[in-house]
């Protein structure tokens, strides 16, 4: 098994590698449209006209585990986040579950104020640490967004079934919410409350609709390719085994 | 240059690791990624108290300037450092007696209270699913639902046996099928995303450009 997942890597590599030069060399590669990954820079622009603030939950994995890279993906969604409210002076609230990513995100919004040469107004404290604990985060930051007037709610990382606890008051009062997770569980309630979530890996995709990079763009469509190639062998196993009685894997 | 260097080692040992992980049972002898999985855990856990200490630093500093909600931030600052000092004292870790107390009497319970709030939440955001937006897939959503729950209610035998096989397919065939297209995703968006932090193209390695 090990021999397949190094060829899953390796292949996945050298995708990567080719569609990256394929862009680079100004031929278009199809990305499937993920609405709320689209309303994202939109609603931080809503945010600023209507004087309020979007608030940031990158879930409640810290940056030192097995789900670090969906908290990583909620990070390259506040850079973006940061980016623009920064320039109007109206950067994102972010709530975590995990001291280093407190610092993490401390350092997005610092990041994003010093690109835009106002390193003077960043305020720390615009990063809150909750509780590591999942239910008392959500409900902690639920509280927090209370208190706050807030005009997005952008929750976009590795959540369990207690994202219900923030999402779902939120829900109630009308304001609009990006959700998306890597749980499968926390996914099948949120769905409930949120419009257009994003399912899944589809969260991985963030930086490529956030930033365009080649190499952004490039991954999400090896990504598709691998899915297929996947998909392919599966079926493939399925009517092997069907007709002949052998298992492939 | 000097983001270069930490870049070209992050790389260099991230792909180590990976190479290492992949072709260790190939192999015999490559272990080389073991020996930098604990270094992890000692950088970890240095980074750990790192984030606690500006976790502190910030809460301080709201304290002294009386910012809004400051009290709040004394009681965190007040409540860690206890802890801290009762386990610096009782020099038995997190197993110690007091440890234990304090985790089962105080922290367990808060937990657990919070924890049993997601079953009320759940009802009404299934009621507000359906008082908002009843389509087709909100009615599938909840006739799912409640065959679940009937097939997991024990009635009798004669009705209960249908229920349960009702409940069983549903769970082993959709559920599962669902759940695990959408594990495959997920592991395929990791690997691609994790591509992407070992190669130095995504965080931590890169800064944005202004």
């Amino acid at each position: 098994m090990a021999l397949v997942g190094a060829l899953i890597v390796l292949v996945t590599i050298v995708l990567i590698l080719l569609f990256t030069r394929r862009i680079q060399s100004g031929r278009p590669v199809h990305v499937r449209a993920i609405p709320s990954l689209a309303s994202l820079p939109s609603l931080a622009g809503k945010a600023v006209e209507s004087g309020q603030t979007v608030h940031v939950s990158m879930g409640t994995a810290g940056v030192n585990d097995n789900r670090t890279i969906a908290t990583l993906a909620g990070l390259a969604v506040l850079d973006e986040l940061a980016d623009k409210g920064c320039v109007y002076g109206s950067p994102p609230l972010v709530t975590v579950a995990d001291p280093l990513l407190a610092a993490a995100a401390q350092d997005s919004l610092r990041q994003a104020f010093a690109r835009h040469s106002r390193a003077d107004e960043h305020d720390p404290t615009r990063v809150e640490m909750v509780s590591p604990q999942p239910a008392i985060y959500a409900l902690g930051a639920s509280s927090r967004l209370e208190a706050d007037a807030t005009a997005a709610n952008v929750m976009i990382g590795s959540f369990d079934t207690e994202a219900l606890l923030l999402a779902g008051p939120v829900a109630q009062k009308g304001i609009p919410q990006v959700f998306g997770s890597d749980n499968p569980q926390a996914m099948a309630l949120l769905v409930a409350v949120v419009d257009n979530p994003i399912i899944g890996e589809e969260i991985f995709a963030a930086p490529a609709y956030l930033q365009g990079r080649p190499a952004h763009l490039a991954s999400l469509a090896a990504e598709d390719w691998v899915r297929l190639g996947i998909v392919a062998l599966v079926l493939l196993s399925v009517l092997v085994h069907t007709l002949l009685g052998v298992s492939l894997f | 240059m000097r983001r270069g260097i930490p870049t070209a080692i992050a790389v260099t040992v991230g792909l180590t690791t990976l190479v290492g992980y992949l072709f260790a049972p190939l192999v015999p002898g490559l272990a080389v990624h073991l020996l930098f999985i604990r270094w992890a855990a000692i950088l970890a856990a240095v980074a750990f108290l790192l984030g606690i200490l500006n976790l502190f630093s910030v809460h301080v500093g709201r304290v002294a300037e009386m910012r809004r909600e400051w009290p709040y931030s004394l009681i965190l600052i007040l409540a860690a450092s206890l802890v801290i000092i009762i386990a610096l004292l009782e020099q038995q870790g997190p197993g110690g007696r007091a440890m234990t107390w304090l985790f089962q009497y105080t922290l367990f319970p808060l937990e657990a209270s919070a924890a049993s709030l997601l079953l009320f939440f759940m009802v009404t955001t299934a009621y507000r699913a359906m008082s908002r937006r009843p389509t087709g897939y909100t009615f599938l959503f909840l006739l799912t639902i409640v065959l679940v729950l009937l097939g997991a209610i024990p009635f009798s035998a004669s009705l209960a046996d249908p229920l349960s096989q009702v409940r069983h397919w549903v769970v082993n065939v959709f559920a599962t099928a669902g759940a695990r297209g959408m594990l495959l995703g997920v592991a395929l968006g990791t690997i691609t995303a994790g591509l992407r932090v070992l190669l130095g193209i995504d965080r931590p390695h890169s800064e944005r450009e202004p």
